[in-house]
């Protein structure tokens, strides 16, 4: 041809049907959380206990060095490092703030917006949505438990030297930030198809895991009883953390109850996401 | 006789941004037209027109008095706004009784009042429901008629059938129309050209804050030199009746649409081609389906005035 | 030639109320107007289309897939231009088109190259690495038509594909539409309140009244022509041509705007109106056989289904 065509011309390709076209929304989320403001402090305070922990599984090889002793001391045992690594305060915090960071505004900017029609009009199950929503908080919270925990225990047998490893422990090693990871994620995705109002979701998240602890304070100080730190998101993951590494329970109840919190709501969670998601796709 | 409405070296500016500029403008009864591209400044107009803001320099008055805060004014004044506000938790009824008691209606006279004007938009049925449950289009026809309920002397409305389907817009088209019949002055600011057009001849176009064109369409038309006139001729022949006129100076370009049996003259003196016309049927017997003036309309008044 | 639409006795209700009744639609490929009056359950039918909403009765195949079964392959052939303000914020144009094409299942280069060649189509190019938070309406109506097409669908279904936008985005949107219309194998549904916007784009309509298909109809076979009756308008001294017109049993009828009706007895021939405006000295400006309009065909047929 010699001149091109003016006016609307059609596409010479061919539209793959998939099985996962939620794949987009996936990247896309990712790429959009990365680019916000406090992105980079919010992973690098994140990261933090990874490197410090990384520090004193390289010590605890090196007697000679006394740095990180306490920590070190702490490390009896691998079970312990793990256990510790996982469920320390600090890192449980991180989480809450990357949840919040990656995922309150996921579904209800789409509410605030009304970027439903333009998202049914595709080929796009109300699940496709809503996984690939799901993945990128998800994404996020593995990144720096569960690919951490990866790391330290090759870090550990590079250091040490030795591949011997419990395969229970590599099992708990994958089985409880999955855990969290699912519970934290479904949690504040969940309360983003709330409300429109992303201030609103940030707040609530933050204050469920403020109030889930304090609470628990209260009570145990009333009733004097170590179980009703199973409504504390803090210490129940610590006692989950601890019964997965098949080590001495910190509170006063069975290790296993602690596996119904993070079970329930996620199951809550997945239940109210799929329930508001037909509504908004039927009012688009 | 008294123009209802006059501006006077009408300017309005926020900041740095510019409203309306040097507005000199007199509407008298029957309806004007007001239209323009989106931050033209007609909404600006409109709002100094309400008595909802000030004007930085010059007048407007409404009736021989300054509009703005002129509450005693405001009874003879109907205003329409284009933006939704209405108290969602209230029924259409009780929104539209605050507002007729606001007005200054005694009780009884505000519920005879506010029926009528109900009845007018075809809310009667809907009243007792919250406005909230009201759709876009409900809700647009409770403003309309909120701010015809005090049987305003003039009557200004931005956007008035934003929402509305065919069948209501017709039946308020005919309502204004019947204003103009009372006498009353009604000001329609419209996106949509065909709608002011179904309305009136009178126009005001605004554009960067000024009045571009003021008057009967027509005219206006007749007034744009700069592009000659397109008269589209449907008959049998074209080419024949292209060959007579061709040697008349008056006929600036003659166009053959492709797949349609006509011929498109283009011309400034359209005395002369008439004239011509009206021979070469009659005289000559040349045959013709159908004679019209494709850009006698407002959209192309619009175009050559605003267009780049 | 297959049909586009097939659906058969669909119902559908919110709750107790009954929005789709019984509604049963053969569709061919081409363009169609929805029209009907707020309530007539053309919102609904175009998320029955979409699969947003399931019937509670009834069955449909859209280009060959099942109504509500396969809504996956259905919808990656439509293309959808929703009404309301909806948007991805924090995106420029391009990324949020190529996203939207990503979904619907293009890879992602070709999606990337298609974005911008719809960008530039519907005019955005130069604006297309601007956040779309910062669009004006017209802006951001020309986006939701470049999204509704990036994927290059057979069906596309646009809902007041002008709303919102001043004279000029009009004019340019129904441009737009009539260009995608002259393409062979594209398929469009415009719903639309405006008559004007739907019969400058389509030839055929579907009216829906009451949660039915009140017509289906050519718009040409709606507007039928009364073959006596011709629309024009006279420049001069119109005294002595209506007396001529009278003397030949014409009946004369003035309607708003300076434009005559003129009802011919049956043994009088058009040219003796162009033989009488000769001989009185009278230009004819505008001459065409009167057609019902678009507006009384449709209030005809409302008014008709109202009776069910």
């Amino acid at each position: 041809m010699d001149i091109r065509e003016k006016g609307y011309s059609h596409w010479q390709g061919e539209l793959k049907a998939s099985r996962s076209n939620w794949l987009p929304i996936f990247f896309n989320g990712i790429k959009s959380v990365f680019k916000k403001k406090f992105a980079k402090v919010i992973f690098a305070f994140s990261g933090s206990t990874f490197v410090i922990f990384l520090l004193a599984v390289y010590v605890s090889t090196k007697p000679e060095l006394k740095i990180l002793s306490e920590l070190v001391r702490l490390l009896k045992s691998d079970a312990d490092l793990f256990k510790t690594f996982y469920s320390n305060g600090f890192l449980t915090f991180m989480l809450v703030i990357l949840s919040i960071f990656s995922g309150a505004d996921l579904i209800s900017s789409d509410l605030k917006f009304k970027a439903f029609p333009l998202y049914f009009a595709r080929p796009l199950s109300r699940t496709d949505y809503l996984l690939g929503k799901f993945s990128v908080i998800l994404f996020y919270l593995l990144l720096f438990t569960l690919v951490p925990g990866i790391l330290l225990l090759l870090f550990k047998m590079i250091f040490t030297g030795s591949l011997a490893v419990s395969p229970l422990l590599v099992l708990a090693i994958l089985a409880f930030p999955l855990l969290e990871c699912v519970f934290l994620a479904s949690l504040t995705l969940a309360l983003s198809i709330l409300s429109p109002n992303t201030k609103f979701i940030q707040i609530a998240v933050f204050l469920v895991y403020m109030f889930s602890n304090n609470l628990a304070q209260i009570l145990k100080a009333i009733f004097k009883s170590d179980r009703f730190f199973i409504i504390s998101l803090q210490s129940n993951l610590e006692q989950l953390a601890s019964f997965l590494f098949g080590l001495q329970p910190k509170y006063g109840y069975p290790g296993w109850l602690a596996l119904l919190p993070p079970v329930a709501v996620s199951l809550l969670a997945f239940w109210l996401l799929s329930w508001r998601i037909k509504k908004a796709e039927a009012r688009s | 006789m008294n123009p209802v409405l006059r501006a006077e070296k009408l300017s309005k500016w926020y900041g740095n941004i510019l409203g309306i500029s040097d507005i000199n403008l007199e509407i008298g009864p029957g309806i004007t037209g007001l239209l323009g591209p989106n931050g033209a400044g007609k909404s600006t107009f409109l709002k100094i027109a309400a008595g909802q803001l000030k004007p930085k320099i010059g007048s407007l008055r409404i009736f021989g008095e300054n509009v703005f805060a002129n509450h005693l004014l405001f009874k003879r004044i109907g205003f329409c706004p284009e933006y939704d506000c209405a108290y969602m938790e209230m029924s259409g009824w009780q929104f539209i009784m605050l507002l007729a008691r606001l007005h200054g209606f005694a009780a009884g006279a505000a519920a005879a009042t506010c029926e009528k004007a109900l009845a007018t938009v075809g809310l009667l049925e809907s009243k007792d429901r919250k406005i909230k449950g009201y759709s876009f289009g409900m809700r647009q026809r409770l403003r309309l008629a909120s701010s015809i309920l005090h049987e305003p002397e003039l009557l200004m409305l931005d956007e008035p059938l934003r929402g509305i389907d065919p069948v209501w817009r017709i039946k308020i088209i005919q309502l204004i129309k019947e204003y103009e019949k009372q006498g009353r002055t009604v000001i329609v600011s419209s996106h949509i050209l065909p709608e002011i057009e179904a309305m009136t001849n009178e126009i005001v176009l605004i554009h960067q804050g000024k009045i571009f064109a003021k008057g009967d369409i027509q005219r206006i038309r007749g007034l744009i030199d700069s592009h000659p006139h397109q008269i589209s001729i449907h008959c049998p022949d074209p080419r024949r009746l292209a060959a007579k006129l061709v040697d008349n100076e008056y006929v600036l370009s003659l166009d053959f649409p492709v797949q349609e049996r006509s011929l498109t003259v283009k011309t400034n003196q359209r005395d002369h081609f008439f004239n011509a016309l009206m021979r070469l049927i009659a005289v000559d017997k040349i045959a013709v389906e159908e004679i019209t003036s494709p850009d006698d309309n407002l959209q192309a008044v619009f175009d050559y005035l605003i267009g780049k | 030639m297959k049909e586009i639409i097939q659906l058969e006795n669909i119902s559908f209700s919110y709750g107790r109320v009954q929005a789709i009744r019984d509604l049963s639609l053969n569709l061919p490929a081409g363009i169609f107007g929805l029209l009907g009056p707020n309530g007539a359950g053309k919102t609904t039918l175009l998320k029955l289309l979409l699969g947003f909403l399931v019937p509670t009765a009834g069955k449909g195949e859209i280009m060959g897939f099942a109504l509500s079964k396969k809504r996956k392959s259905l919808r990656r052939g439509i293309g959808y231009m929703p009404e309301s303000e909806c948007s991805i914020p924090g995106m420029d144009a391009v990324s949020l088109t190529a996203y939207l094409g990503e979904l619907s299942g293009m890879p992602r280069q070709e999606a990337m190259k298609r974005a911008h060649d719809v960008l530039y189509y519907v005019g955005l190019d130069e604006s297309r690495y601007r956040l779309v938070d910062t669009y004006s309406t017209g802006m951001k109506q020309r986006l939701k038509l470049a999204q509704a097409l990036v994927h290059d669908p057979k069906l596309l279904l646009l809902d007041e594909p002008t709303s919102g936008m001043d004279p000029a985005g009009r004019k340019e949107m129904l441009e737009l539409i009539q260009d995608i219309a002259k393409k062979e194998s594209m398929n469009i549904i415009i719903s639309s309140h405006l008559l004007p916007d739907i019969e400058s784009t389509c030839r055929q309509v579907v009216i829906m009244n009451k949660g039915r298909i009140a017509a289906e109809e050519s718009i040409a076979d709606l507007k039928k022509d009364n073959f006596r009756l011709f629309e024009i308008k006279l420049v001069g001294e119109q005294a002595p041509f209506f007396k001529r017109l009278q003397a030949l049993r014409c009946q004369v009828q003035e309607n708003e705007k300076s434009m005559f009706k003129i009802l011919l007895p049956a043994e009088i021939l058009p040219t003796a109106l162009f033989d009488a405006a000769y001989e009185t000295g009278v230009q004819i400006r505008h001459f065409r056989q009167s057609k019902t309009t678009l507006e009384d065909a449709f209030m005809n047929v409302i008014r008709e289904s109202d009776g069910y």
